[in-house]
């Protein structure tokens, strides 16, 4: 940690190229990445306003579901590549390694809060007010970054071992896309299944960010205690998984 | 006070038999129980440490562990057992410009590289400009680095990561960027460095580098310390490493009576160094035979054995474009002011100087076989030809690839002329520099053997008699029979000189 904080300013130089990379240097190019996940939106929108007899929060509703999701779904792809993905920093040079992951996962919540600055208006527009509990939503935000942040720690380094890791991840996140409520509504969850659904804490997140921001109510405890629980296991066994592995990352690479 | 404890560190590497790099193929080598690696070690029980304003180098053959070490120092790999201790800020330029961004400027690449190497952002813009200036790269502040020249890259590179003022330096081999005047500037740099008291260690495989810059060396073989200390006296003993590795046309063969005992001992000159088998038994032992040198070593140099002052053991020397430097105190190395220097003997292209005792007072002279077949004699030991004084003889009859030679067959105490022609030595025994059938020696061979190797004139057996010798393999062939055959029992064979 303290090694960390020694670093910050490479940490912060590393989550700026990593953005500017990502952005081609302009501003259009954030807008540009908006693109496809406000497509998708809208097509959601259409496809399933009528289905299940949607009111007229819809749009907020799916908005700020797949805003979320994109988050988990952005940050730990994109974390899978972190460390393979610059050997030059791994073997030629010490730097604490923690920092590519950690750059990698700053600039996915930079991007991620960019996204949400830009929906917000939106969810103004379609709810006619904002809930006073949006403040809630940095906290929200914290938590679940720690949540991403342990997964992709986990990732990064087993993929300097395991280089198949991208596809199968890549499978569990669309598994994990329809095993959570972004388009659909939870109404549609049966009594029987709904305990073991409600574990998933992606689940939790997305409803706890819709609590804050759609509904204007506070987040329930149980989600809370669910969502804390997993953020320090995934980020207790990222850094553990991370730190024994490390140690050969610049042989394997 | 040291800056780096090197403490007994291993470092084991696995070597997959099929690289297996993901989970399925993982998955399918536990499912048929294969091993999945060996072993091998890259280090074993290195330990050493490195005082403060020390400059220590690193040398050794690729794959002796240099690399591993010095990635091992910069916690870019980490020891199986065994520790390292480091004090101080360090700067490690195992590659130059990592994290550059080709998308991003000069300058913004500046406070990245910086940033990579720990230094903060306001350290780096107090020496902002010095770093643009050393690199001399200005003008280009503003420009993306993609647009880059790999040169004006690593100027840059180089200049961030020099005018960082780190306290120890690891370096490989990054010294040589640039062209020569900006090379210049990185020596100057280094010498600063090492005025300043900092502490650098460097792994390279430029011997005049490490023997410029290096107080002390570490001699890596095979992942163990083989020698550890003064320079000199590594870069020496690595020199004999690669000596043993098999013999290399580049290994001159050699006669020289080094004790003075009358008897020629066989020599081996390679890689400026000279490797004399004292106890004639034809094989190199460094317990009982004599290594010296280096004397230094250019392209084209010619090893020698001259008694120059007729003390009956003969010194080494090289004739270098030209000029004699004769080796007289004996230590293999060539000193001016305690050894000789002589010339120029007005050296031509082609020039193949020899050492004979023509007149047979004891003391060989020197002398040059110019292409075309003319001897020349320096009879008046100046170094220098002087028409009139010196002797000029032939010429022998031209013909391409001809090795002279001096030899003193008859044993009349004089050494005589003779021309190693493709398989046969031709003597010019009635010394008028011309050789002719009937009135000189009869031709010695033809021999096949002798086509294939190298002839040398030695006086094997102390019997003031020189015969005639092949090099060939790293084997002798004395020509026992003295008729240049060499056919199965008509000469003994000594060596191989390496084993």
């Amino acid at each position: 940690m303290h090694e960390l904080w020694q670093y910050r300013e490479l940490t912060w130089n590393l989550t700026v190229v990593e953005l500017k990379n990502r952005y081609q240097n302009t501003t259009l190019g954030f807008l540009w990445s908006l693109l496809s996940p406000l497509l998708l939106a809208l097509v959601m929108f259409f496809v399933f306003r009528y289905m299940w007899g949607q009111g007229a929060d819809f749009p907020a509703y799916l908005l700020v579901g797949l805003m979320a999701w994109r988050f988990f779904a952005m940050g730990t792809t994109s974390s899978v590549y972190a460390i393979a993905g610059k050997p030059s920093l791994v073997t030629k040079i010490y730097i604490p390694r923690k920092i590519l992951v950690l750059s990698n996962m700053l600039s996915n919540l930079i991007s991620s809060l960019l996204e949400f600055i830009i929906i917000i208006p939106i969810v103004y527009v379609v709810l006619g007010h904002l809930p006073e509990t949006i403040v809630l939503f940095p906290l929200i935000f914290l938590i679940y970054f720690w949540f991403v942040y342990g997964i992709a720690l986990f990732l990064s380094s087993v993929f300097v071992y395991f280089r198949d890791l991208s596809q199968i991840w890549e499978v569990l996140v669309n598994v994990l896309f329809f095993l959570s409520p972004i388009f659909y509504p939870m109404v549609q969850i049966t009594d029987r299944t709904r305990f073991f659904y409600l574990l998933n804490p992606l689940t939790e997140f997305v409803i706890m960010y819709r609590d804050v921001m759609i509904y204007g109510t506070l987040p329930a405890w149980y989600s809370l205690v669910i969502t804390i629980t997993a953020s320090i296991a995934a980020y207790v066994i990222g850094s553990i998984t991370f730190n024994k592995l490390q140690r050969r990352f610049a042989e394997e690479i | 006070m040291s800056a780096i404890t090197v403490d007994n560190i291993s470092k084991k590497f696995r070597l997959p038999h099929h690289k297996k790099t993901t989970l399925f193929q993982h998955a399918l080598g536990l499912m048929k129980r294969q091993m999945t690696y060996e072993e091998f070690w890259a280090l074993r029980d290195i330990s050493f440490e490195v005082e403060k304003g020390e400059t220590l180098g690193i040398i050794g053959r690729n794959g002796s562990g240099k690399s591993t070490l010095l990635k091992i120092l910069a916690k870019v790999l980490y020891p199986d057992s065994g520790t390292v201790q480091i004090s101080g800020k360090i700067a490690s330029f195992l590659e130059l410009g990592v994290g550059f961004q080709p998308e991003l400027t000069a300058a913004e690449n500046i406070y990245i590289y910086a940033s990579v190497l720990g230094i903060s952002r306001r350290e780096t813009g107090m020496v902002y400009d010095q770093i643009l200036d050393f690199a001399e790269l200005k003008r280009f502040e503003d420009m993306k680095l993609k647009n880059f020249s790999s040169g004006m890259y690593t100027r840059l590179a180089f200049s961030t990561a020099v005018n960082c003022n780190p306290d120890i330096m690891l370096v490989d081999e990054a010294l040589a960027v640039g062209d020569t005047a900006f090379q210049k500037k990185c020596m100057a740099k280094i010498d600063e460095f090492k005025a300043q008291g900092k502490t650098i260690i460097l792994v390279s495989h430029a011997m005049d580098t490490v023997r410029k810059i290096c107080d002390r060396t570490v001699l890596l073989h095979n992942g163990v310390i083989v020698s550890l200390g003064d320079t000199d006296s590594v870069i020496l003993d690595y020199a004999s490493l690669s000596g043993s590795a098999g013999l290399k046309p580049e290994h001159i063969p050699l006669a020289v009576d080094w004790d003075g005992d009358g008897r020629q001992e066989l020599c081996l000159f390679k890689h400026g160094l000279w490797f004399i088998d004292m106890d004639h038994d034809g094989e190199f032992d460094p317990r009982s035979d004599k290594k010296l040198g280096p004397f230094g070593v250019q392209p084209g140099d010619i090893p020698l054995a001259i008694d120059w002052d007729g003390d009956g053991r003969q010194d080494l020397a090289i004739y270098r474009q030209g000029k004699w430097y004769i080796d007289i105190n004996r230590n293999g190395t060539f000193e001016p002011g305690e050894d000789l220097e002589l010339g120029p003997f007005g050296g031509q292209p082609g020039d193949i100087p020899l050492a004979i005792d023509w007149d047979g007072d004891g003391r060989q002279e020197m002398a040059i076989y110019r292409p075309g077949g003319k001897w020349l004699i320096d009879l008046n030991r100046n170094g220098i030809f002087d028409p009139g004084e010196d002797l000029e003889l032939g010429p022998f009859g031209v013909h391409p690839g001809d090795v002279p030679m001096a030899i003193g067959w008859d044993g009349d105490g004089r050494q005589d002329l003779a021309i190693f022609r493709k398989d046969t030595l031709y003597i010019d025994t009635n010394r008028d520099g011309l050789y002719r059938e009937g009135t000189d020696l009869a031709p010695l061979g033809p021999s096949p053997l002798a086509e294939a190797g190298t002839p040398l004139a030695i006086d094997w057996q102390g019997n003031r008699r020189q015969d005639y010798c092949i090099f060939l393999d790293g084997n002798w062939y004395m020509d026992s029979e003295r008729n240049g055959l060499f056919l199965e029992g008509g000469y003994i064979r000594f060596g191989p000189f390496f084993r």
